[in-house]
């Protein structure tokens, strides 16, 4: 922030220098009307017009360094911001992402930070050009007859009525274009993320219908900005006629009184006059500034929702081995909770399958592994050390979380497969794809593993996908895995090599699965069966087999589900 | 280079027309701009009455007169300047509005190839952030044309005055527009490059807040702010090549009318010594002059949001000239009002545009009511056949045929209708659970929509949800498991009531065990309509009538699912049987 700083200081003093330059001239012509024309001595002439000379050569020097210093400053403060913002993506709790929708999370970091751009460009140098022309115009006002001065003030308080009307409104006018601007982008954003499934359905038309009152509304948001707006300025003239006025009723009878001379009234009234200008221009800006505050209100609203996962400023790496193990971890959501009591030692380089019911919590299992959130009671411990008290970059680098869907990135199979890691070499890569055994069925496409994914993926199956989370996986190294619902959906000949894929990455490293399929369950080393977000049984498949209570009833019923013709 | 140009004029043809399309607004703001500068002029001239025939005289009948006409004109140059925002800020909203409802509908026409090679981050930065620059040049239009015509006023009144200063001063100003023209092609270029940038920006975020289960799951968050901060500084450099330019042609702008009042004072000056000119005639032309360096500036900052518009403009036509591949037939065939729901693939070759054939001379026939089950090892191009029946694609050769007619001579809401397609992954939109079931008949009664969330095997689930079939569902449907989404999805295609079902995996990630129960749904829904079924999973493939293997882009076999089981090694190595077995 500081170089910011820096140079916002020099774009201001850029500005007063420019400012002083403007205003030198009327007073280099009165010189030289005074001193020369009128008297008929061109010497007087002469030196006006070089001092205009000079100062007007030195001006596009002071204009260009205030258009790069600012132009420097705005766009680096701007930079920040965005980086900040997205920064803050990677911060936010996954329930933050099941509340907020995409299209408004998307014009936080784009739209709002693009409106600002004036304010940061623009807006604060010209704000300080225009406040210094309006102070020192004021002082020569005051300099020229106290009297006249005081008397202008009768426009102050249509001033000061117009613009406290204007700043009563604008807070909220601006923050419902803002808000505005958040729904029109959604309802793109959802249009066009779906727009597969809008065009098979024929819902085209619906779309846009649902669409466009949201875009009118944009407009209805504008529009009552700029009722609002011309509070602020539609009454300048008033009140520059209204000063006026009085001055020169008051100047009349003074003039009649012989209170004071015609050469002072006319350079007062010429001042006056001038007055405006800055005051036109300060508010013009002043409604930029508060439209950009409105924008930044919104950012900063984002930068400070709360993170409730955070690192402790003691935090230790976790450690790559040892056991995982839950003790009595109770979670929900609002009230209701979700896992109840729940403990569990998980050895090195064990395989569970967690097996339950939709709804039983194994995925709020999974999130509370990979501290999605923290445990309101209880504890996660890796290796004797609590997931809290760990750095948040061990954290994501040790324990690891597979999600049902295979998420692709723009970009190419390999730099998919990196993209926890981007310094990882082809080799580290082609490494990763062999030892899950998935190599030879990207090196044999057209170009490799140089193949454009494009836009969502759609040109891999979805086992292929998976194949690619599996070798992000390999490459990464964590200690633990946890598999959510990930063998679900795939063809059986591509599920046989997503298998072996998994098996090869799961080697040496403890493994959660969320099964859904129990033949996952049947090869895990040990099977915990929730019910109602409590563990009701834990031992090995053949055990709980053997117990015929509840595992065993799901085992019958699968076992049926795949001997139906 | 001629492709670069007709580009450029792509983008000038969308930028008259937006001023076109809001050409009231336009003459709006012109004239109220044009008065409301009338009134800044006359203001002073006002004063100057008052002071000459009130002050001076001591006329207090007069002075009264003229600062009532001051009050007047203040009045005048209030309206108008309200007027004038007024109009601005309408013109600005509604060409924003109207330019990303263009881009929005016709992204809605564009196919699904299309949409395969640009992403939706992209096409939302072209209709927020590119339409936002041409909504600025709206919003500053009527201003502008009020400053051209006062600056050819004070012209006039300079060259009536004086005609030989007049020259002299007014010399700036033809430099000013050929700096002015020079500069606008790079401001073209490089607006065009920045909005570029941020359209780069926007994408990854869109993509990372799509993907973010995927980024959290892995510890990707990272290395993507990395890849972020790289983009955003992209966006720094640039806004900073246009700071660069502005850098260069605005102190001209500013310095070029400095020129002018140097030359009136030094010139003029010198004449009014020599008796050429007189006093009074001197003074109003320094005021006049003076007059010319506020609009002068406003009109150089003006080139350059006009040239930023027609930079966005260009990446903006660029979407709205793209043309869908498919294309609605001039006179479509109607289809009779009871589709029978016989489909047939002929020859048909398709490739995505590497050249490499997916589909390569696929023949396929599906009688009306007939059930299908397509298997195929990954990468066969099973998704492929259903885009093509729905005809979200059309075939590069061959054809595709809806009871005997081509599907490109078919109305394409009526081939939509038709054929319902029930996708792998489950878009839901951000509404409740009743209108994401709705979404293929919006006007499905609720009794329909029960019924078919009966059918689908998704009462239950949804019964248990916080406020049931009014529970509003996150925008990717978070809060509900894979096989909930699907089974939401195959509620919609049952509402939809098509006569051709095709479902593209559609019951992957439904568990094993509750697909058991929606086989019996799946059985009913197939009851009567032809269906294709691309499934990988013994039980619910054997629920069609005859199966397909798709392999190398043909269809190699054929049959019913017990007697391929029986006669084909091939088959049962597919479904993995003796894997499993």
């Amino acid at each position: 922030m500081r170089p910011v700083r820096g140079r916002y200081f020099g774009a201001a003093a850029a500005v007063i220098a420019s400012t002083l330059i403007t205003l030198s001239g009327p007073a280099l012509v009165r010189y030289a009307v005074d001193a020369g024309i009128k008297k008929h001595d061109t010497h007087p002439l002469n030196v006006a017009a070089i001092i205009f000379l000079c100062l007007a050569s030195l001006k596009p020097f002071v204009v260009r360094a205030q258009i790069l210093l600012a132009a420097t400053a705005g766009e680096r403060f701007l930079h920040s911001l965005r980086v900040a913002s997205f920064d803050k993506l990677q911060a936010l709790p996954l329930g933050f992402y099941e509340r907020e929708r995409a299209g408004v999370l998307i014009s936080r970091l784009t739209s709002d930070v693009q409106s600002l751009n004036e304010l940061v460009r623009e807006a604060l140098v010209e704000i300080v050009g225009s406040a210094l022309q309006i102070v020192l115009t004021v002082v020569a006002l005051i300099f020229l007859s106290p009297e006249l001065a005081a008397i202008s003030l009768v426009a102050l308080p249509i001033l000061v009525a117009s613009s406290w009307s204007f700043h009563h409104g604008a807070g909220r006018a601006y923050h419902a274009i803002r808000d505005r601007v958040a729904e029109t982008l959604t309802a793109l954003q959802e249009g066009l993320a779906g727009v597969r499934v809008v065009q098979a359905f024929r819902r085209e038309q619906r779309t846009l219908e649902r669409y466009r009152p949201r875009s009118q509304a944009q407009i209805r948001a504008w529009r009552r900005a700029s009722f609002v707006n011309i509070r602020l300025f539609a009454f300048l003239p008033l009140a520059q006629a209204s000063a006026l006025i009085v001055v020169l009723l008051t100047a009349a009878s003074m003039y009649k009184d012989g209170k004071i001379s015609l050469g002072t009234v006319t350079a007062f009234v010429l001042y006056l006059i001038q007055l405006f200008d800055p005051i036109g221009r300060f508010t013009e800006w002043l409604g930029e500034f508060r439209q950009g505050l409105a924008a930044l209100a919104k950012i900063v609203g984002l930068l400070e929702v709360p993170a409730s996962i955070t690192q402790k400023p003691s935090a230790v790496e976790l450690p790559h081995k040892g056991a995982l193990a839950l003790s009595n971890v109770t979670f929900g959501y609002r009230k209701r909770p979700v896992v109840r009591d729940l403990t569990l030692e998980v050895a090195p380089g064990e395989h569970i399958a967690l097996v339950g019911a939709t709804g039983a919590g194994k995925s709020t299992v999974a999130k509370l592994l990979t501290r999605q959130y923290d445990p309101q009671q209880g504890s996660i411990q890796l290796g004797g050390v609590d997931l809290r008290e760990g750095t948040l970059a061990s954290l994501r680098r040790q324990i690891v979380l597979l999600p049902q869907e295979g998420h692709l990135f723009t970009g190419t199979i390999a730099d998919n497969v990196r993209l926890a890691h981007p310094e990882a070499s082809d080799e580290d890569v082609r490494r990763a794809l062999r030892t899950i055994g998935a190599l030879d069925r990207f090196e044999s496409l057209p170009q490799g593993l140089d193949t454009d994914v494009q836009t969502r993926g759609l040109r891999l199956s979805a086992g292929e996908r998976q194949l690619v989370g599996i070798a992000r996986i390999a490459l990464a190294d964590p200690a633990v895995i946890v598999l959510d619902e990930a063998t679900s959906s795939l063809d059986p000949a591509t599920e046989v090599a997503v298998e072996t894929a998994l098996s090869a990455v799961a080697e040496g490293r403890t493994v959660i699965t969320i099964a859904h399929r129990l033949s996952t369950a049947q090869r895990a080393d040990r099977v915990a069966v929730m019910e109602h977000g409590r563990l009701v049984e834990v031992a090995s498949h053949d055990e709980l087999v053997e117990q015929g209570e509840r595992y065993a009833r799901l085992w019958a019923s699968w076992q049926a589900g795949l001997a139906a013709p | 280079m001629g492709e670069h140009d007709a580009q450029r004029r792509a983008a000038w043809r969308f930028v008259r027309a937006v001023i076109r399309s809001q050409s009231a607004g336009v003459i709006g703001a012109a004239l109220s701009g044009l008065l409301w500068q009338v009134g800044a002029v006359a203001a002073p001239l006002m004063v100057k009455q008052a002071i000459d025939r009130g002050v001076l005289t001591r006329d207090h009948s007069a002075l009264l007169i003229w600062l009532g006409a001051l009050l007047f004109v203040g009045l005048l140059e209030m309206a108008a300047g309200a007027v004038r925002h007024l109009y601005a800020i309408r013109n600005r909203a509604r060409s924003d509005a109207r330019v990303r409802d263009a881009i929005f509908a016709h992204a809605l026409r564009l196919d699904a190839s299309y949409h395969d090679r640009v992403g939706p981050g992209e096409l939302m930065s072209r209709a927020s952030s590119d339409s936002e620059q041409v909504a600025r040049m709206m919003d500053s239009i009527g201003h502008t044309i009020g400053y051209v015509l006062t600056v050819f006023a004070v012209a006039v009144v300079l060259l009536v005055i004086d005609w030989k200063l007049a020259l002299i001063v007014l010399i700036p100003l033809p430099l000013i527009s050929l700096a002015g023209w020079g500069y606008s092609r790079r401001y073209h270029a490089q607006s065009e490059r920045l909005q570029a940038a941020w359209g780069n920006a926007a994408s990854l975020v869109e993509e990372t807040v799509a993907g973010i289960r995927v980024v959290k799951g892995i510890g990707a968050g990272r290395p993507l702010a990395g890849d972020f901060r790289a983009r955003s500084a992209r966006i720094v450099e640039r806004a900073l090549d246009i700071a660069r330019l502005d850098a260069v042609f605005m102190p001209t702008l500013e310095f070029l009318p400095l020129l002018g009042l140097l030359a009136v004072l030094w010139l003029g000056g010198r004449r009014v010594i020599a008796g050429d000119l007189s006093l009074g005639s001197f003074v109003a032309f320094n005021a006049y002059v003076a007059m010319l360096v506020w609009p002068l500036r406003v009109l150089g900052q003006r080139v350059t949001t006009l040239q930023k518009a027609v930079g966005a403009s260009a990446r903006i036509s660029e979407v709205l000239e793209a043309e869908p591949k498919l294309r609605e037939p001039r006179h479509p065939i109607k289809l009779e009002q009871a589709v029978r729901g016989d489909v047939r693939l002929a020859d048909v070759r398709f490739g995505h545009e590497d050249g490499h054939p997916v589909l390569d001379g696929l023949d396929l026939h599906l009688a009306p009511g007939e059930s299908l089950a397509l298997v195929g090892p990954t990468g066969s191009g099973k998704s492929t056949v259903a885009g093509l029946l729905a005809r979200l694609y059309d075939p590069d050769e061959g054809a595709v045929l809806l009871d005997g007619h081509n599907v490109r001579d078919l109305a394409l809401g009526d081939v939509r209708k038709a054929v319902a397609l029930v996708f792998e992954e489950t878009f839901l939109f951000s509404d409740t659970v009743a209108e994401n079931i709705r979404f293929a008949r919006p006007n499905a009664n609720d009794e329909e929509i029960s019924r078919a969330a009966e059918l689908a095997g998704a009462a239950a689930f949804i019964a248990d949800l916080p406020d049931g079939y009014e529970t509003v569902l996150g925008e990717r449907g978070f809060s509900l498991s894979g096989g909930q989404r699907q089974r939401i999805a195959i509620a919609r295609a049952i509402v939809a009531d098509p006569a051709v079902l095709v479902l593209d995996d559609a019951t992957s990630a439904v568990d094993a065990t509750k697909e058991h129960e929606i086989r019996a749904a799946l059985t009913t829904v197939m009851q009567g309509r032809t269906t294709l079924v691309i499934a990988h999973r013994p039980a619910t493939i054997a629920l069609a009538d005859r199966v397909a293997v798709l392999d190398g882009g043909r269809i190699v076999e054929q049959g019913t699912h017990a007697d391929l089981l029986r006669g084909s090694a091939r088959y049962r190595a597919l479904l993995a049987l003796e894997a499993v077995a």
